[in-house]
């Protein structure tokens, strides 16, 4: 809200600098900036604080924080015809709920002119342009108390009466900036005897609008119920000056006041009369709410110790009624600051005016609570960790996006919202992989091709079993295409393949030291041509991984093979926790052997190192592939495989013969099974 | 027959002592002799070991004198040994001499890195956990429930368009503060309760350089007997200080949140202009970093907490936020693009 300096100052004396004031209303709670040319503010309301929506409440809040006082205020008006307003209308109120008190005064005679320029100026200060005299005193009037008042033309309102009902499903009703709206029951409405004449607390109606022909006036101060002002006001889109301080309630006593001044500044400056008396409408008086305030409780929440005067000093300034009772104080909450309920908001009163800055910070600490607990996601930064050194970045990527593109990543149903801010951003990520193909998508496109990157985040599916019908999984992805280093003045440049993934997985079962991890092929994955899955030795998923299938790759336009990795985090979580326990290290020696086979191609080289490791058993401590051939040198179809064998006993020294004899075995075994050949 | 041994060990000292310089003359001094010469002089089952052993027999009277001799000769051996190790290791470098040019570049090394987001929410667990903060986490999507109206923010109150909101269904939507959490432990624990909640929120919000359609939070709670907005003050000066440094100020301004009463703004002098004013803090020295206030009284009725006889503190922050002003990032955007360009400047 933009107020004026200038007019602030008809209620309360500022001797400080512009700048100075914005200070004080900021630490006060009201955030405060100093707008060009100085003589403006423009001040950042929390919806808490409708009491602030005008000079006065400004005004009053300058004078309880820097210790003025405010000048008093009081209508005097005239009510210069004999006539009685109750001759000329009549109040028929069938929502009483929505609307607990309605007023309305009526001045005739009056001349639709251009306002003093006094009113316009400040007005234009505040953002307002002038239309005429009646409509800018009644936005005065607003800016001033902070009451909206709404003015029609008695001429133009029928039967002598104003009805205030809720509108009827889909009842239609244009307002005077020429809007047709349909509305619904949570719409509040003022009738005269015959039509709709305002959308109560949010606009006026376009049929009973003052206009340059009008003569007599009829002013009406209502006080309506905040829920039904901002649901009407939602549901139309709509938010006005009015509607914005009824939903968060206005003055209910001090209506009257706001009437009476609106009422006195149309008789001063359009030359009309005031009839007699007010109807006013308000059966059941809002309750007197009496808050009792406690010195000691203030203390102890606040940690601060406040004295009985800066107490009494600081409710007086902000217009809190109370007497003391034994020390207490009991409050009346005033009828403009609707949130002062309770003593915990008199307490908040207390220690906002007392200066945040001023209360000294208390560093004592509670020892451990008892419910200390472990930090559930350390396992997952250590994981995040060993990532990182094996060189991967991680990338934190958006967890929305197109509904279509979800689909790639799932069988699954995905989860959607029903107001996406735009259709690229519409469901929840049912993978990590989405957000990692568009990083790739990225950096290609900035000529980055060398990529090792990966993210922990949640996925998301649809769920019958949970409350919200969604579930949510904890997930490490992971990508990598390219080559594996620049271009060296060393020798060749390598490419990441399917074997670079599979060693980081490798990596990842000896970081985990997830022992008898077996590898097992993936067929007809969603979105992988080949891949794998990491079984451990109790059977559960640690992993599975892959190579993108080409048509997945082209939504997002990367021509290179990517391929990728997933963590099941639940499952390796349990080798992360379990305790570490030192390995005994073999004082004896070794024995290191080779041994190479010509195998057929189609025969898998898992296939030989199963026999070779059953027959191995305890003692083969390591089995290496480290040839493999096919070509020229051996027969077509057959391939050379060589591997290196390691055998070492943790008891004793081992013998060159019963390595031999392991070795025979493995001979005949591979022989037999696999029809093996011995190079 | 005693002075007969005396005699031979003295003897065979400096019989010893001629054989061993004779060896070394003739020597080509290599590892791989010179270990030879060490095992056999100065090993476990070596002569001067063999001459050691036989100082047991000799008189006690002479033993002290002869053993001196021994150990004079033992320090000899070993000297001149050491010094031919020292002659052959500076050898042995000359072998392993690089041919290539010694500027070349070095091999390729792959270095990662954590992500910005990711480091500030570590630094963040760090501080509040060297002070009795557990971590906690709670759902990404969630009832309106536990994210509105057990947070004090009943459906139609004008403090919701503060937050605005993606909605799943109808009462579900994606958490717009991880404040959710924070009911969800209320309900399950009895206080007193220390906890922090880092994650993931969502705002209905047009993306730009200064805003997303999500963030990171993290939020505290402190639930106790006895819990003042002193300690609150000093709790988040201390992690102020600990975050951004000694030199950094922190200043608190009320404000209003529906789920804390009294409720406060927690702004710390500009890291940019140390205070003196400029574009980032929009000339007034101070930026924004958090907001905070004592546990709404509302709040512990909606967990069925007695509010007379508990209170208690929250805070909340944004860490992209936070990350921005540490790392002094002017665009929100480059958190999620997965720019490597970027990404690599925080290993």
């Amino acid at each position: 809200m933009i107020v004026s300096i200038d007019w602030l100052k008809t209620f309360v004396d500022i001797t400080v600098p512009p700048e100075e004031l914005a200070d004080i209303l900021t630490n006060g709670g009201l955030e405060t900036d100093v707008l060009p040319g100085r003589t403006t503010l423009n001040i950042e309301l929390t919806p808490n604080r409708p009491d602030c929506t005008s000079h006065r409440g400004i005004a009053r809040e300058i004078a309880v924080l820097t210790g003025g006082s405010l000048k008093p205020f009081s209508v005097d008006l005239q009510e210069s015809s004999k006539e009685l307003t109750s001759n000329f209308i009549s109040i028929e109120n069938d929502a009483q709920r929505e609307c607990p008190r309605y007023a309305a005064r009526i001045v005739r005679n009056v001349y639709i002119s251009s306002s003093p320029s006094w009113i316009t100026k400040r007005l234009e200060a505040c953002g307002l342009r002038s239309i005429n005299n009646i409509v800018d005193i009644s936005n005065y009037v607003l800016f001033e108390l902070g009451h909206p008042l709404h003015t029609f033309d008695l001429s133009l309102i029928e039967g002598n009466k104003i009805v205030v009902r809720t509108a009827e499903d889909g009842e239609n009703f244009q307002t005077l900036d020429g809007e047709e709206h349909q509305l619904n029951s949570d719409h509040l409405l003022i009738c005269d005897g015959i039509k709709p004449v305002a959308l109560a607390g949010i606009m006026g109606g376009a049929n009973t609008e003052v206009t340059v022909e009008t003569t007599d006036v009829l002013i009406e101060s209502a006080y309506f119920d905040p829920v039904t002002i901002r649901k009407g006001a939602k549901a139309l889109n709509l938010s006005t000056e009015a509607s914005k301080r009824f939903e968060r309630g206005t003055d209910y006593e001090g209506l009257i006041t706001a009437l009476d001044r609106c009422t006195s500044l149309i008789a001063e400056f359009s030359g009309g009369e005031v009839l007699k008396g007010i109807v006013d409408v308000y059966p059941q008086k809002f309750p007197v709410n009496k808050v009792t305030l406690r010195k000691k409780e203030a203390i102890s929440i606040i940690g601060t110790d406040f004295s009985d005067s800066f107490i009494e000093k600081t409710l007086n300034g902000l217009d809190i009624k109370f007497s003391t009772v034994n020390g207490d104080y009991i409050c009346t909450q005033p009828s403009f600051r609707p949130d002062l309920e309770r003593e915990i908001d008199i307490i908040e009163e207390l220690a906002r005016i007392y200066g945040y800055g001023k209360i000294k910070p208390d560093i004592s600490y509670h020892g451990i609570l008892g419910n200390n607990l472990e930090d559930e996601e350390n396992p997952i930064s250590q994981l995040k960790q060993f990532f990182v050194s094996q060189g991967f970045l991680e990338v934190v990527s958006n967890s929305l996006l197109n509904k279509k593109e979800a689909k790639v990543f799932t069988a699954e149903d995905i989860v959607t919202l029903q107001n996406p801010l735009s259709q690229e951003m519409a469901a929840m990520r049912p993978s990590l992989f989405a957000g990692l193909m568009k990083a790739v998508s990225y950096n290609l496109r900035r000529g980055e091709k060398d990529l090792a990157i990966f993210e922990v985040g949640n996925t998301f599916s649809k769920s019958i079993s949970s409350l919200t019908g969604t579930a949510e999984k904890l997930e490490l992805s992971g990508i990598i295409c390219g080559n594996k280093s620049p271009k060296e003045w060393k020798g060749p440049v390598y490419e990441f393949d399917y074997f670079s993934m599979k060693g980081y997985m490798d990596a990842l079962v000896l970081f985990l030291k997830a022992e008898g991890t077996q590898f097992r092929q993936i067929k007809d994955h969603q979105i992988f041509s080949s891949g794998q899955i990491l079984l451990s030795n109790d059977g559960k998923v640690l992993a599975h991984f892959g190579v993108f299938l080409q048509s997945l790759l082209s939504i997002y336009d990367i021509t290179t093979a990517v391929y990728g990795f997933t963590v099941n985090l639940p499952n390796v979580l349990y080798w992360l926790s379990k305790p570490l326990l030192f390995q005994y290290l073999s004082i004896y020696p070794g024995i290191a052997r080779d041994l190479s086979f010509m195998i057929d191609d189609e025969i898998s080289v898992g296939e030989v190192s199963k026999i070779i490791n059953k027959i191995g058993g305890q003692i083969l401590k390591q089995l290496t592939l480290y040839d493999l051939y096919k070509g020229d040198q051996v027969e077509k179809g057959k391939k050379s495989v060589t591997f290196n064998l390691f055998f070492q006993d943790s008891k004793r020294t081992l013998t060159d013969d019963e390595v031999d004899v392991i070795l025979k075995t493995i001979i005949s075994e591979t022989s037999k099974e696999l029809n093996a050949k011995l190079r | 027959m005693v002075f007969r041994l005396v005699v031979t060990l003295t003897n065979k000292i400096t019989e010893i002592r001629t054989l061993f310089q004779s060896e070394t003359k003739s020597v080509f001094v290599s590892i791989d002799s010179i270990n030879s010469l060490k095992t056999k002089y100065l090993g476990r089952k070596g002569i001067i070991s063999g001459l050691f052993h036989q100082l047991r027999d000799v008189p006690s009277g002479d033993r002290s004198i002869t053993g001196k001799e021994l150990n004079k000769l033992k320090e000899e051996i070993t000297d001149v040994l050491q010094s031919f190790l020292s002659q052959v290791s500076r050898t042995d470098i000359q072998q392993h001499q690089i041919s290539e040019d010694i500027h070349l570049p070095g091999d390729y090394i792959r270095v990662g890195s954590l992500h910005p987001i990711e480091k500030t929410i570590q630094e963040v667990k760090r501080i509040f956990s060297s002070i009795g903060f557990s971590v906690i986490y709670g759902p990404e999507i969630d009832d309106e429930y536990h994210n509105f109206e057990a947070l004090n923010l009943p459906k139609h109150h004008p403090a919701r368009d503060m937050q605005d909101t993606f909605y799943v269904s109808k009462d579900v939507v994606l958490r717009t503060h991880t404040s959710n959490t924070q009911i969800h432990v209320m309900e399950e624990q009895e206080p007193p309760l220390r906890f922090i909640i880092p994650g993931r929120v969502y705002r209905n919000e047009a993306i730009s350089v200064r805003s997303y359609c999500l963030f990171h939070q993290v939020e505290g709670l402190y639930v106790n007997k006895q819990v003042s907005f002193a300690e609150l003050k000093g709790t988040l000066e201390y992690f102020v200080r600990n975050f951004f440094g000694d030199d950094v100020n922190a200043r608190f301004r009320p404000s209003f949140f529906p789920f804390t009463e009294p409720s406060a703004e927690m702004d710390i002098s500009c890291t940019f202009c140390r205070g003196g004013g400029c574009s980032t803090c929009k000339k007034t020295g101070w930026l924004e970093i958090l907001g905070c206030g004592m546990v709404d009284p509302a709040v512990f009725e909606k967990v069925g907490y007695d509010p007379i006889k508990w209170k208690g503190y929250a805070f909340g922050m944004g860490i992209e936020r936070l990350a921005m002003l540490k790392y002094r990032i002017d665009d929100i955007r480059l958190f999620f693009n997965g720019d490597v360009r970027f990404l690599r400047q925080f290993t």
